[in-house]
């Protein structure tokens, strides 16, 4: 068996982002805590889409029967296992702080509410239980399946096992397509329940593949740091690099779709959602979202010298890592916008009561900056867990996927100039 | 009545290869050989013949990078600026109207034109850049050896050097060596 582990020292360093990661969540806590379930509920889902990516990933390659990526494979099979910790931290906010991120938990609210009681049908604690279980059943179940799959063709060294994974692939994706969606309407789209569009799960499909890739290619790049992975040669990187300017390019899409079509149509109902976010700190909070995470990226990554560096991929990994994570606390913490403001400065009866809709349930505000020192100790954390999880996954295992057919073909993959 | 042959060389009239050496080889595989070989002799003035694109043979031969990516971003950022200032100076100067009670120049709903419009122009330079880069725009180009659109290999190498010079360098490759004048 032909494995790696990492020095002791870097997993020490994970450890410390966990740690940091711990402390943050539990200062949050104490400080404000609505910001704290605020803060865990983007934690968690951080860490979903992380896991998430990685499945969705290898059985697009699976299923594309692609060769250059085989040796690429083994980190993004094993991310599958974050999904673990993901599905507790999102149970304990599903039982324990319901009440304080999803308004349509509330009988009395509800009670006073007529779009809230046509909607209880599906929003409702109950079924929201439920589809959760059965989220992360489809997604750990599959994914741990196409692990187990993939990991019996290094001793079998059987080639119709690339066919059965082409199959199970199919399978996968198509489940994951419609839980995806569903999962991101149960668990960001309801925190605002009087808000929605049907470009928000693209928008989220968009945002999860540029941070998984991002993600992959900072733990591939760090075990090729310490001396792994020596068959990854910067053609593969390259091919890798591609693929996270693709994504975050198709998230500038995505977030221009949105908002443009939110724009043009200039409905009450809809525009408070951006309304909000472009009042007072929230305005260069949403710039930052918008130009950090595109532009940045795509002016450093569009220069082939840049993906086929280490160093370089290793910055741009980072950025869309980080700018990630703040897309997620932008869709998360914004639910819970003071919109009193706007209610009072609307011009028709109609904008005051939308407003009003849009305006969280009593008491439940975050003040201050949306993004500080919490924050991005919560997002070390996230990347700690993550790190620490799929690293000790990928160090049992064979770094290659050796019984591939496809193997000898990616190891001669090679960019034409 | 010309037969086809006359007609096909009537069609392909354009010698690239005015001097030196022209070498046949057997396959794709000696080629790359034969053209790492002349590379590495330092001899800049050689091409290489084949029926079909060979893997690796610009490294082979030590091709600079192509210029066509820049040729690419040079023309989305004019069409974009370009599509900018048209739209600009339409909805602002030349003739202002509301539309959809927007004001006057809708930055959201006349960007999907800006990114179309950078896409054609991006698109076009790319092709014309090509063209204009690769030589295909010449299409009366003669290969200098007819078998060369079929099953036939070839080396060119331009500078002027005795015959026995060539054989030391490619030596057991070289199944035929003609001099061009």
């Amino acid at each position: 068996m032909n494995t790696f582990k990492l020095p002791q020292k870097m997993m020490t360093i994970l450890v410390g982002f966990i740690g940091i990661g711990v402390l943050s969540m539990a200062v949050s806590f104490l400080l404000d805590v609505q910001r704290g379930w605020a803060g865990l509920l983007a934690f968690a889902w951080y860490l979903t889409i992380m896991g998430l990516a990685g499945g969705f990933w290898s059985a697009t390659q699976y299923v594309t029967q692609a060769k250059w990526s085989v040796v690429v494979r083994r980190i993004p099979e094993n991310t599958v296992h974050v999904l673990l910790v993901a599905f507790a931290l999102l149970a304990v906010v599903a039982t324990l702080g319901i009440g304080n991120l999803y308004e349509w938990s509330h009988a009395d609210i509800v009670a006073h509410d007529v779009i809230l009681q046509k909607k209880a049908g599906y929003l409702n604690t109950p079924f929201f239980w439920v589809r959760i279980v059965i989220y992360f059943a489809a997604w750990y179940g599959i994914g741990m399946y196409l692990l187990k799959l993939s990991k019996s063709q290094d001793e079998s060294k059987d080639p119709h096992v690339s066919h059965q994974l082409l199959k199970s692939g199919i399978v996968y994706l198509t489940i994951f397509a419609f839980t995806f969606t569903f999962a991101v309407t149960d668990f960001l789209m309801s925190l605002e329940p009087h808000w929605f569009t049907a470009l928000y799960p693209m928008y989220n499909f968009a945002g999860m593949a540029t941070t998984g890739i991002s993600t992959m290619i900072i733990l591939i790049l760090l075990i090729k740091k310490y001396g792994g992975l020596k068959a990854i040669g910067p053609d593969h990187m390259h091919d890798m690099g591609k693929y996270l300017f693709a994504f975050n390019t198709f998230w500038a899409y995505t977030v221009f779709a949105m908002s443009m079509l939110t724009w043009f149509a200039n409905l009450p109902e809809e525009t408070y959602f951006y309304e909000k976010r472009f009042t007072g700190d929230w305005a260069y909070f949403t710039s930052f979202l918008w130009f950090g995470h595109f532009l940045v990226p795509f002016f450093y990554l569009i220069s082939r010298d840049t993906k086929r560096s280490e160093a370089h991929l290793m910055n741009a990994a980072w950025i869309t890592a980080f700018m990630g994570f703040v897309d997620v606390i932008w869709m998360v913490y914004g639910a819970f916008i003071d919109n009193t403001a706007n209610v009072a400065h609307a011009e028709t009866a109609a904008h005051a009561e939308q407003a009003a809709h849009a305006a969280p349930h009593a008491g439940h505000f975050i003040h201050g900056f949306p993004f500080g020192f919490i924050e991005i100790g919560l997002f070390l954390g996230a990347i700690g867990v993550f790190g620490f999880i799929v690293l000790r996954a990928f160090e049992k295992g064979n770094q290659v996927p050796e019984g591939d057919p496809g193997l000898q073909e990616s190891l001669d993959f090679h960019q034409p100039l | 009545m010309p037969s086809f042959k006359e007609i096909k060389e009537g069609l392909f009239s354009y010698e690239e290869v005015d001097s030196g050496y022209v070498v046949r080889v057997k396959d794709a595989h000696d080629l790359l050989e034969a053209a790492k070989k002349v590379r590495d002799a330092g001899i800049n003035r050689f091409d290489t013949f084949a029926p079909f694109p060979i893997h690796g043979m610009s490294e082979a031969m030590g091709l600079k990078r192509s210029w066509l990516p820049f040729i690419t971003l040079i023309g989305g950022i004019t069409g974009f600026t370009a599509n900018i200032s048209y739209i600009g100076y339409i909805t602002l100067i030349d003739w202002p109207i509301i539309y959809g009670g927007k004001g006057f120049f809708n930055f959201p709903s006349m960007f999907p034109l800006f990114f179309e419009i950078m896409i054609l122009f991006a698109s076009l330079s790319t092709v014309g850049g090509f063209m204009a880069l690769s030589g295909m725009g010449s299409i009366n180009r003669k290969p200098p050896i007819s078998e060369a659109t079929s099953d036939g290999f070839a080396i060119w190498i331009g500078d002027t050097i005795p015959e026995s010079e060539v054989k030391k360098i490619l030596g057991s490759l070289a199944m035929e060596i003609r001099s061009v004048n």
